[in-house]
């Protein structure tokens, strides 16, 4: 039997969680207006994901794997049925565990909440009100008078901030304060254009850091270090800065130079980092210490 | 004296000089300063400027130094100096402050870069219901399967054990037998 019903009853986050613990083995298949999905589990885990969109020009989105679950956490209806069965698609594709998505679905949205709220402060123009209800007597402190001055009707909250080089959030609660006392007002501009929901870019553990660190996480030294081959793969070590005078050199960092144009970058000769010699100590030595430490 | 030494390491503010001052038989010897900058100070009010030094006296001929690295980037010019020598490392993070990972991946390469030393990842606060679970801190990182990720509750001394226990392992394993 099929366990049937709707999104807004039952959150994909709570299903996937129900169909993992109890182990099941099947395909969940949803639908939602033009848009189209398929998940599908298998010993506890999810295995694979499909989401397919048909805009009403006719044109099709195709997602799958971690990107199509992304998709799916943004739905908030749905139609949704999850027959058991053996017969699961012939390509696996989702390799990151399900809480692990769910962390970064939640940092995702956090921080698109983060970046609208200081559109928003962006966007902000605070205007003299030029004709302020009557108050027998207005106390202002130094700060409120100072963002006063600065207003012109012309700058924005984020401008004012840069301009006075204070922190943009006590400007904003200095703003709003003065807006309650009712002598100046707070006029949104109109919003930019934003990036369709379908050009949203996904998270990736690589795009956390630059390539060039991401690479080096998995650097030959590191490899060394554990007594480990390093990875027969091509590894671009961060460039090293050379400066003509005395500076230090070390990859990727450079002293405070006189002039950025002075350091001119270097390619690498070869592929392996250069480490420092590996201190020797003698096993005998680490015992002891091993046993002094279990016994504090 | 022969002295082995172990760097503790890591982004701002991730519990170093904690780590160091629950394991240290002296009073660990710091060079704190007040934090100047906004975003910083609203984290803590005081700050490793240079290091943090902690002692084990393992015999009249022995002993574990612990070096604390400053964790603001603007001071790495001590990393280099405070590795030099050192047989590990030990690089910590705040589980509770997904925001410092990325530091803790600059901090990772650079060590990576200078060093070829065994170390550990270090998830401080585990104690904390708010904090990351270790595993989603190893996925966010992009370790290899190698490098270990420990859970670790800084000012608790038998997690603190653990940790130094287990890099000391690590460098008992990669260690070839000294004549």
């Amino acid at each position: 039997m099929a366990l049937q019903g709707n999104l807004v009853d039952l959150p994909l986050i709570d299903l996937v969680q129900v169909l993992t613990l109890q182990n099941k083995t099947g395909v969940l298949t949803l639908s939602r207006n033009f848009s189209q999905a398929q998940v599908a589990f298998t010993k506890s885990r999810i295995y694979s994901a499909f989401v397919h969109h048909t805009n009403q020009n006719g044109l099709s989105v195709y997602k799958q794997g971690e990107e199509a679950l992304y998709d799916l956490l943004d739905w908030p209806d749905g139609q949704f049925t999850f027959e058991l069965t053996n017969a699961l698609p012939a390509v696996e594709n989702v390799q990151v565990k399900w809480d692990h998505m769910i962390l970064e679905y939640c940092r995702l949205s956090d921080e698109k909440d983060q970046k609208h709220h200081q559109n928003e402060i962006i966007l902000t123009r605070p205007k003299l009100v030029p004709d302020p209800p009557y108050q027998a007597e207005i106390k202002l402190d130094l700060e409120q008078w100072r963002l006063l001055f600065q207003i012109n009707g012309e700058l924005t909250l984020k401008e004012i901030a840069d301009n006075t080089r204070q922190d943009y959030r006590v400007i904003v609660s200095l703003a709003e304060n003065l807006e309650k006392l009712g002598l100046i007002t707070l006029e949104r501009m109109a919003q930019p254009k934003t990036k369709s929901a379908n050009s949203r870019t996904y998270y990736q553990p690589s795009q956390e850091i630059n390539n060039a660190s991401a690479n080096s996480l998995h650097s030959p030294n590191m490899a060394r270090a554990f007594g480990k081959e390093p990875a027969n793969r091509p590894y671009s070590k961060p460039p090293v800065l050379t400066a003509p005078s005395s500076d230090r050199t070390i990859p990727g960092h450079f002293a405070q130079p006189a002039s950025i144009s002075h350091f001119q970058p270097v390619s690498p000769q070869n592929n392996d980092a250069v480490a420092a010699p590996k201190p020797k100590v003698q096993r005998g030595v680490l015992s002891g210490i091993m046993a002094k430490i279990r016994g504090l | 004296m022969e002295i082995v030494k172990i760097v503790v390491t890591g982004a701002y503010a991730a519990g170093k000089t904690q780590f160091i001052q629950s394991i240290s038989e002296i009073e660990v010897v710091n060079t704190e300063a007040e934090v100047q900058k906004e975003d910083e100070l609203e984290i803590k009010s005081q700050t490793t400027v240079a290091l943090d030094f902690g002692k084990i006296t393992i015999n009249p001929e022995l002993a574990l130094y612990l070096f604390g690295t400053p964790g603001q980037e603007r001071f790495d010019f001590m990393w280099e100096i405070l590795a030099s020598g050192c047989l590990g490392y030990l690089v910590m993070v705040d589980s509770t402050r997904p925001e410092q990972l990325r530091e803790a991946a600059n901090v990772i390469r650079y060590f990576t870069e200078m060093l070829d030393v065994p170390f550990i990842v270090v998830a401080n606060k585990q104690d904390d219901p708010t904090g990351l679970p270790v595993d989603y801190i190893r996925y966010r990182l992009n370790l290899p399967d190698y490098v270990p990720v420990l859970p670790c509750v800084a000012k608790d001394r038998e997690s603190v054990k653990n940790v130094l226990l287990t890099l000391l392992d690590l460098i008992y394993q990669t260690t070839e037998e000294v004549a």
